[in-house]
């Protein structure tokens, strides 16, 4: 048993990462289709559209660059979903220079879908894109959203299109709906859009970042938070349309699996066959 | 091409109609990158040292083209051809129509001709694309004076516009949002529970979870709390429990952040299996 573990300690790292392509091939290739709870958190934020009446207005940022878009583009096109059916119009705005591609790879990617064909760009959803600054940017939105972006990501003038007439600021959005990573997005809204404006925050951000928003739940200065990819399965799974985020939280579960096996098979052999020189 | 032959079904880079799928070439770069700088877990190599470098340049370049077409074209740029154009044209009474709209309204104002009024056209135009143009691209420019040590002293200028201007704008929001209104929320109230009737299990859960926010609020700010040697009655359990708080919070940040990064990993697989492959729907 003992050389077993001495086997083990001195384990070529490279078989881990192999352990490791092969937990995250396996799921992905053969879905286990593992049961999804919903999360509290999840649910707030679902229901905040849900409450929502057709032809309401969000504003949907955009905060994040592709690095970040496996846990949070399921999780755009999921809530654009949930906006599409209930005939909520998004207005696709950016704190972070990529997020207007961002925000043109969902349109895009939902106006494919047979269910979406009928929506418009202007219409149900226009991308105003990004500006410098900002913090500069949330706080002029309260002025002014046309003001802020008077022209949209493609040049064409705001005020020109349908979805914005009667749109000034805040007040005439029902809520905000940030997807974030780092530090521009969700928590700047609070600060802004929610503590001096008191309009609706609520959003998604990476699993990264979650635990620093979780002050502002506590508060009920945001009105839920959909937590990283397995927010975004959550998600999809309220919207009844299963994407890439549930097919990713099968591999979670294996990885995850996996890794615990790992660290107790680690703490075991070094007490067992003693300390690697 | 051995994989070919094991009947993967690879993204072709050829349309169908026979011309080239400038997307398929797209995601075979993309995907040969991703294996290249995978290929660092076995060790070391040219690919991944190639990959990481082509990225690293890549990167660098994507954010200057989008700096200056987003960023300097539409905000310093374009503006200040406008306001010239606009100015030569009202000076030279051009025929031409003029765009922007303050222009216009001068335009109009100079019909009379009178030369105060010309001087004074001269003086806000001056004045107002000197402030809102000429001066930030100033302090911009001073910010690259780092580059030069004898220089460097200049870029604390435009740093000291930009900490001045953020602290105003977000010190008042700040302390509203981060400050008063987390006091407000540790503020709970424990009246439900001697107001249920009968045995509520919501209530006496919720009253629970309340007493533990607030105990480990108070008890995590004792543990930061260093005007007072942390032992006896108080001060020892309390910031005993304050760290197990911390430890606990560490821990959850640190489930969240495996998390996240396996999640980079799950969406580069498929990228590979699914754009790349066609593998996985």
């Amino acid at each position: 048993m003992k050389a077993f573990f001495t086997i083990i300690n001195n384990l070529d790292r490279r078989i881990i990462f192999l352990a490791m392509v092969v937990a995250v091939i396996w799921p992905l290739v053969t879905p286990l289709a593992l049961p999804v709870q919903i999360t509290p958190n999840t649910q707030s934020s679902y229901d905040v559209i849900e409450k929502l009446n057709p032809g309401d207005r969000i504003i949907l940022s955009f905060d994040y660059d592709p690095a970040s878009s496996p846990e949070l583009q399921p999780m755009a096109k999921a809530v654009m979903t949930h906006c599409y059916r209930k005939d909520v119009k998004m207005i696709a705005v950016a704190l972070w220079p990529q997020g207007p591609m961002m925000a043109k790879k969902a349109f895009e990617s939902l106006a494919g879908e047979a269910e979406f064909s009928g929506k418009k760009y202007g219409v149900d959803f226009v991308n105003l894109g990004v500006q410098p600054s900002y913090v500069a940017v949330v706080k002029g939105m309260g002025d002014s959203i046309p003001g802020v972006f008077p022209t949209d990501f493609f040049g064409s003038k705001t005020t020109d299109f349908a979805i914005m007439k009667g749109i000034k600021n805040y007040r005439d959005v029902a809520a905000i709906f940030s997807l974030t990573t780092g530090s521009a997005g969700i928590g700047t809204y609070v600060t802004i859009a929610n503590a001096q404006y008191k309009t609706t925050v609520t959003g998604g951000c990476t699993a990264i970042s979650s635990l620093e928003y979780y002050p502002y739940l506590q508060s009920k200065q945001l009105s839920g938070l959909v937590e990283g990819l397995k927010g975004a399965s959550e998600y999809e799974r309220l919207v009844k349309k299963p994407g890439l985020a549930t097919a990713g939280m099968d591999v979670q579960a294996v990885v995850h699996m996996m890794l615990i096996f790992f660290i107790l098979l680690a703490n075991l052999s070094q007490a067992i066959a003693g300390k690697q020189k | 091409m051995p994989l070919f032959a094991l009947g993967f079904n690879f993204r072709p880079v050829f349309e169908a109609g026979g011309g080239v799928s400038t997307e398929g070439i797209g995601i075979w770069i993309a995907a040969i990158l991703t294996l290249g700088i995978y290929s660092f877990l076995y060790k070391d190599n040219f690919f991944y040292k190639f990959s990481e470098y082509l990225f690293v340049g890549v990167s660098a370049g994507y954010t200057l083209v989008l700096t200056f077409h987003k960023y300097l074209k539409p905000s310093l740029i374009e503006p200040l051809q406008e306001y010239s154009r606009d100015f030569y044209h009202i000076i030279t009474g051009a025929s031409v129509p003029i765009v922007n709209p303050w222009m216009l309204s001068w335009q109009t104002h100079l019909v009379g001709n009178q030369f105060g009024s010309q001087f004074s056209f001269i003086f806000w135009f001056a004045v107002k694309v000197f402030l809102f143009y000429i001066f930030p691209a100033i302090l911009g420019l001073m910010m690259i004076s780092r580059v030069f040590p004898n220089a460097a002293w200049l870029s604390r200028f435009p740093l000291a516009t930009i900490v001045g201007y953020g602290s105003g704008i977000m010190i008042v929001t700040t302390l509203h949002a981060s400050v008063l209104e987390q006091i407000k929320a540790s503020f709970v109230s424990f009246a439900p529970l001697f107001h249920m009737k009968g045995v509520d299990w919501s209530i006496i859960a919720q009253s629970a979870n309340d007493f533990l926010l607030v105990l480990g609020l108070c008890c995590a700010i004792i543990y930061f709390y260093f005007s007072a040697e942390h032992k006896g009655v108080i001060l020892g359990p309390a910031s005993n429990f304050g760290i197990w708080v911390l430890m606990i919070t560490f821990g959850a940040s640190f489930g969240y952040t495996v998390m996240a990064r396996i999640s980079l990993l799950i969406g580069r697989f498929q990228f590979l299996l699914g754009d790349w492959m066609q593998l996985v729907k």
